[in-house]
């Protein structure tokens, strides 16, 4: 698990006193069912302090309905959660030490910024200097200043977004949920955000838990990221971790278009590499998610910016494919191709690397340390999509 | 092609909105009328109003009805405001019956009611009077209020509400910060009608008014029963203010603030919504 703690730890747990207890936030097999319906079907999860945590997946797969539960707004069915080492299960929604970024910001329209962002603090009954001057601050850290008399009407989208975030940092809360903060935001002002939440993070040193559908924004803020399908967590970790060495198809379909090829297992090393079998490349040694067994049908996951146009000689294994279909993004070209089998395989390539044709058959190959295996479960490949 | 102006309709309208509106200019004419008799126009004064102001039946019977009214919206207020809360967190089937009852409260005859409760009240040995009217207002009174309110409440999100209690707002506080400011051109529009819905109502302060009591709008149908008078027409002139203001102010927010009463009032769809 990854720790990153840049401030000291007294900034995250304001007037509660004491050395943060244990994670910022722990999940005990925790559950909740909606009539015969388990949305979050038991899942165990530790966040340290300082972390940015992030809870990806299919709409439907439990991240909101867990998040909420941290927050208070939905009663769990089954176990428990924990803020530092505290059991909050129980506690309302006001009692407890975090808050919430909510998906549609969830501003109070009849109030303006400045009061919008002081609202926590109100009900606190901090001075009226304290509020001042705190709101103040936090709307310089959000980049707002000079907007305090402004209604949330009279705001941009992103704006609206940083005065609900506002709002909460404001509170210093020892955990800060967000759910899908950016989610109404369009695509080249969400990147902006993103990043800009990101530095937000790291000046606070505050728990963000964060819950989106997109698995690249995800990927860029967290420190770790739990995928969840089906009310469980299908894998979770760094983003790296994750992404190069998914424990099933559906993790690796889901955080990023791969090439598949199925394979066979034909012998298991004794330094976790396995010797497998695939259609149309023939034998290679690659690594592997562990536990696989001789005989079993598995997939052998290759990333499409892995393949090269170059022939499989030395550590390197590949096949013979014809494009079918370029499309060029600007600093890279992405190729459709079919393998000898009728298979497709994708390719993504620097630009101006070789000029590549449509209708002519390549050599292709990777290298076998860019190979990962896993078993086989196309229904959670297609789950993914 | 053009289509033809369906000229049929077009005066069976007018014929029927000059028939509808006739009356009520009558009124108005015949209040600033010089003729006691009210046969001829014989010239403009302001003459009935004053006699009218200074009857002190007449002043003691507004004075009546503003108590009534003022109370009246009060209370169906209070309720119109937790019944809507409630039903938010109702269930589906209790929401069902809950509506049933509110509409059948507006639909069902006054009469029967008001007859109701005039029988209710004399088993009990509870007088009649003021609070006896305010009763039987309040009954109608407050499904017109549950209705606006319940509308403004289904158009508010309720994550404005789980903000607040994220940020720290226990639930009276909620109410205190959140839902009631948001719902207070709905209630300030309900109140409106209710006030005016309330001066004009006959049947209920008729039945219920005992001898103490006589709002003004019976004491214009006592003084009918004589002959009209030019100070008959003076008093409903001035009840038509009261009623064409209030609606108009009720009009007025609802156009420029979301309040649950777009439908009600006829202003488009812009101003339901958020």
């Amino acid at each position: 698990m990854s720790d990153v703690s840049t401030t000291e730890p007294a900034t995250a747990s304001e007037d509660r006193g004491g050395e943060p207890r244990g994670p910022a936030v722990r999940l005990i097999s925790l559950a909740r069912s909606y009539g015969d319906v388990r949305a979050v079907d038991g899942i165990d999860v530790e966040i340290g302090d300082g972390e940015f945590f992030s809870m990806i997946g299919p709409s439907g797969c439990g991240k909101t309905t867990t998040l909420r539960m941290i927050a208070g707004l939905v009663a769990p069915s089954e176990g428990w959660i924990e803020v530092h080492g505290r059991d909050v299960t129980g506690l309302r929604p006001h009692r407890r030490p975090v808050n919430t970024v909510f998906q549609q910001y969830a501003l109070f329209p009849h109030l303006n910024v400045f009061e919008n962002v002081a609202f926590g603090l109100r009900e606190r009954r901090a001075p009226k200097r304290e509020v001042a001057t705190r709101v103040a601050e936090i709307l310089e850290l959000v980049d707002l200043t000079g907007r305090e008399q402004h209604r949330p009407s009279q705001l941009s989208g992103g704006q609206q977004q940083r005065v609900a975030l506002a709002r909460s940092l404001v509170l210093r809360p020892e955990v800060l949920l967000l759910d899908e903060p950016l989610g109404a935001l369009d695509l080249k002002l969400r990147k902006q955000l993103q990043l800009q939440l990101k530095q937000i993070q790291q000046e606070v040193g505050i728990t963000f838990v964060y819950v989106t559908h997109d698995q690249e924004e995800a990927f860029f803020m967290s420190d770790r990221v739990a995928i969840m399908r089906d009310g469980r967590i299908e894998q979770m970790g760094t983003p790296r971790d994750v992404y190069q060495t998914p424990a099933t198809e559906f993790v690796a379909e889901f955080v990023g278009a791969s090439n598949r090829l199925p394979a066979e297992i034909v012998a298991v090393g004794d330094d976790g590499t396995y010797e497998a079998e695939a259609e149309g490349v023939g034998r290679f040694r690659s690594r592997g998610v562990p536990g696989l067994a001789v005989g079993q049908s598995a997939c052998a996951i290759v990333r499409p910016e892995a393949v090269a146009t170059e022939p499989a000689v030395g550590e390197r294994s590949g096949v013979t494919a014809t494009v079918v279909d370029l499309a060029y993004l600007g600093h890279q070209v992405s190729c459709q191709l079919e393998m000898a089998d009728g298979a497709p395989l994708a390719m993504t390539q620097r630009e101006q690397q070789q000029p590549i044709e449509v209708g002519r058959s390549y050599e292709l190959s990777w290298r076998l340390q860019d190979v990962w295996l896993l078993a086989r479960d196309d229904a959670g490949a297609r789950a993914a999509v | 092609m053009k289509l033809r102006r369906p000229r049929v309709t077009s005066i069976f309208t007018a014929v029927v909105m000059v028939c509808l509106y006739a009356p009520i200019v009558a009124v108005v004419v015949y209040s600033v009328d010089k003729d006691p008799l009210l046969i001829n126009w014989k010239g403009f004064t302001t003459h009935w109003y004053s006699v009218a102001f200074h009857d002190s039946r007449v002043r003691r019977d507004m004075l009546t009805s503003v108590e009534v009214a003022a109370a009246s919206t009060a209370i169906s207020l209070v309720i119109a405001v937790c019944a809507g809360l409630w039903s938010r967190h109702a269930s589906a089937r209790a929401r069902r019956v809950f509506d049933a009852l509110t509409y059948s409260r507006i639909v069902l005859p006054e009469v029967v009611f008001a007859l109701g409760l005039l029988v209710l009240f004399s088993k009990l040995h509870i007088g009649y009077g003021v609070w006896a009217i305010v009763f039987g207002h309040v009954v109608f009174l407050s499904a017109y209020a549950t209705i606006i309110i319940q509308a403004r409440l289904a158009s508010l999100s309720g994550s404005l509400e789980e903000a607040a209690a994220d940020l720290g707002a226990n639930r009276w506080r909620v109410f205190k910060r959140v839902t009631f400011p948001l719902l207070l051109p709905a209630v300030l529009v309900a109140a409106l009608l209710m006030i005016s819905f309330s001066f004009d109502d006959v049947i209920v302060s008729q039945f219920l008014g005992g001898d103490s009591a006589e709002p003004v709008s019976v004491l214009m149908l006592g003084m009918i029963h004589l002959h009209v008078t030019p100070e008959v027409n003076a008093i409903g002139t001035a009840l038509m203010l009261i009623t064409l203001v209030s609606f108009g102010t009720a009009g007025l927010i609802t156009m420029f603030r979301p309040t649950g009463a777009g439908e009600l009032l006829g202003i488009g769809r812009r101003a339901a919504r958020e």
